[in-house]
């Protein structure tokens, strides 16, 4: 980033159902960002299980913006956490991810590149260390399987 | 197929833009960052879209003059650990949404026969070939691979035997049984054979689950749709 430009501010929004249990991990790893989010927008998508508890515990860690959407479906989810966000780059995460500590600094760098650039995409290295025949399958087919 | 696409992701740069059809390059949603003027520009996620709103949401940033940048350094883990069913969930879901957005991107009525380039070659970009693109009274789109060959083949030669014709019982059966050692043989390592066979029933589960989904989305939006998994 050259110190003429201006910084480009950043929404993560996730979109999340159920996953309380898993949502934690991804947001201890937004917490830790290198660069950090200018807000984080969870849209809950009308869960059953409850949220309040992991939203209380990183309310103080991260800049969390948290709402329900009650039509079902990803598309319904990501549009209503877009529409909530106010910053000018719109990242997503999923909530059964973990970023690594420098994904928002390396994901938003080549939009200072290129003013043409709309979109930028990185890697999901999957499946963790187990050697079970499934994980071995999908880090063989990576790339073919991400998703 | 179109999933494999990203397989043209081994380094950093720009996406190629579309060849052919709706065969854009395309971000997986679980790892995406865009301007907001872009999303503007291509509007909402498709609520149509049961699964591959990703992909029909970077052939619209795409289209609307956009670049994609890929940049291998941004990196996510899934800590999910991955099940079986899973894996024939996911295919057969990329299965089901593909003949729709197919439909919503490709334009006019076409059959369009494609081959998969060679997948094992990591050093290059994955390509998929369009072989025929016909004028057609149906939106179609037909891969061509061992797989398939091997399934019509065993298809001629049931219809061989119950037409009692042994010539062409023989014929399909050996088409039948080169196709199914080519298929077989791809990737396979002969240091680890029981790993490799369980590899091999996994990539046969999943094409099957991906030619599933995609012959019922096709249906469901009068397509006919025939795809294979980047294996050839």
């Amino acid at each position: 980033m050259s110190s003429e430009q201006q910084r480009l501010t950043v929404s993560v929004v996730i979109a999340t159902k159920d996953r309380p249990h898993l949502i934690a991990g991804l947001f201890e790893a937004l917490a830790i960002q290198t660069l950090p989010p200018d807000e984080v927008v969870v849209v809950d998508n009308n869960s059953r299980a409850s949220y309040a508890s992991v939203f209380d515990a990183f309310r103080a860690r991260l800049p969390l913006h948290t709402f329900v959407e009650t039509t079902p479906g990803i598309p319904a989810a990501r549009n209503r956490g877009v529409r909530e966000s106010r910053h000018q780059i719109i990242a997503f995460a999923d909530d059964d991810c973990v970023p690594e500590p420098d994904w928002l600094e390396k994901l938003t760098e080549p939009f200072y590149r290129d003013p043409h650039i709309g979109a930028v995409g990185g890697t999901t290295s999957n499946y963790g260390s187990s050697d079970t025949l499934i994980e071995r399958y999908y880090r063989a087919d990576r790339g073919a399987m991400e998703s | 197929m179109i999933i494999d696409i990203t397989h043209c992701r081994f380094a950093p740069g720009y996406l190629p833009k579309a060849t052919h059809g709706f065969f854009n390059p395309f971000f997986a949603g679980v790892n995406v960052a865009f301007r907001r003027e872009a999303l503007e520009a291509a509007g909402d996620y498709d609520p149509k879209c049961v699964t591959g709103e990703d992909v029909d949401m970077s052939i619209r940033v795409s289209r609307a003059g956009w670049e994609l940048w890929f940049e291998p350094a941004a990196v996510v883990r899934h800590h999910d650990p991955r099940t079986f069913a899973g894996l024939l969930r996911q295919w057969y879901g990329y299965g089901l949404s593909t003949p729709y957005i197919y439909k919503k991107h490709v334009g006019r009525r076409r059959l369009q026969i494609y081959r998969a380039g060679d997948a094992a070659d990591r050093t290059r970009p994955y390509r998929a070939r369009c072989i025929a693109d016909l004028p057609s009274p149906f939106y179609g789109l037909v891969f061509l691979s061992a797989y398939h060959l091997m399934h019509l083949a065993l298809l001629a030669l049931l219809i061989g035997a119950l037409a009692r014709s042994p010539v062409a019982s023989m014929i399909a059966g050996v088409v039948a049984l080169s196709a199914g050692l080519y298929y077989a043989s791809i990737r396979f390592e002969w240091r680890h054979p029981l790993r490799s066979l369980g590899m091999l029933a996994m990539r046969y589960a999943a094409d099957t689950a991906f030619v599933a989904g995609s012959l019922l989305g096709g249906i469901r939006e009068r397509a006919l749709f025939i795809q294979a998994t980047r294996t050839r």
